[in-house]
């Protein structure tokens, strides 16, 4: 391996672990914020990942949701409960229609149009799992407010990653690397 | 930052999933099961959602089950207590009425979906 592609692979690895990190503490600033609704969440801490799909390769993008993932668990207490399984799964499904979104039709949408999609994938995944695992019957009743709650908070999260994506130097200087 | 058309293109496909599931789980779902009447050993099953009002043989005479605007009642029964008479009409799956002295029995036998009574977190 050439000293060149050595650097590049050491400031992947470090990007993926600096995301990483970004997520675990997004993660407890989403457990900061008050939910009326128990199944309403805003989702920030997808917002690395969000970020991440123009920047990183498909493996080190595998690599960000697993550490997301666990870093949830860890902060959730969840790490070894099913509500993981859940956590694990939407997040799973929601990057890898992401990644499909983005890479298909690159600029033509936007990370409101990526997020939107993402979250329906997470939310649906979600739900069937519900059916399968827990509520029986029951989970559908459940689904029209998750999806369309979920909807509006991916939509809102993928606003303000759009915006943050046009103004960070952080992430033009990221870029260019 | 502007909305690209792809954008309410995903926008607009979340909200027919939104809607799609909506009528999957509330459509129709609501309207809520049978009426199951059993009385001398015989089994009668009617619709919740359509008004009518049926006799029920029983050891002491007729029973009157009314059911109207989806929820079932007994009107009137030849008991001593009337107790059956005077239980609030019943509409969820699972509720029942019961006339023992004149063994009849009323309840709602839910259609698919068991609703759930009170979820806490």
């Amino acid at each position: 391996m050439s000293r060149r592609s050595t650097t590049s692979l050491t400031r992947r690895l470090d990007l993926v672990a600096f995301l990483g990190a970004l997520c675990l503490f997004l993660s407890t600033i989403e457990y900061l914020i008050p939910k009326p609704i128990p199944f309403l969440r805003v989702g920030i801490a997808n917002l690395p990942i969000l970020l991440s799909l123009d920047l990183l390769p498909v493996p080190s993008l595998v690599l960000l949701v697993v550490l997301k993932v666990l870093g949830q668990g860890l902060i959730g207490g969840t790490l070894f409960s099913y509500v993981f399984l859940f956590s694990a799964a939407g997040s799973f499904a929601s990057a890898f229609a992401m990644l499909l979104v983005r890479r298909l039709l690159g600029r033509r949408i936007s990370l409101v149009g990526v997020g939107v999609l993402g979250a329906l994938f997470s939310n649906t995944a979600q739900i069937v799992l519900a059916r399968l695992l827990i509520f029986g019957e029951g989970a559908w009743l459940i689904a029209p407010p998750f999806l369309a709650l979920g909807t509006v908070t991916a939509a809102l999260l993928g606003v303000f990653a759009e915006r943050f994506a046009a103004r960070s130097r952080w992430l033009a200087s990221v870029k260019e690397t | 930052m502007k909305l690209r058309p792809l954008d309410y293109i995903a926008l607009f496909l979340a909200l027919l999933v939104v809607g799609g599931f909506s009528l999957f789980a509330y459509a129709g779902r609501d309207r809520g099961g049978d009426v199951v009447i059993e009385a001398s050993g015989s089994q009668w099953i009617y619709p919740l959602d359509v008004n009518r009002r049926e006799l029920v043989k029983g050891p002491l005479g007729d029973t009157v089950v009314v059911i109207q605007g989806g929820a079932a009642s007994v009107e009137d029964s030849p008991c001593r207590d009337k107790l059956c008479v005077h239980m609030p009409a019943i509409s969820k799956p699972g509720q029942w009425i019961a006339c023992l002295p004149n063994r009849v029995f009323v309840r709602v036998r839910g259609n698919g979906v068991q609703k759930i009574d009170d979820v806490s977190y």
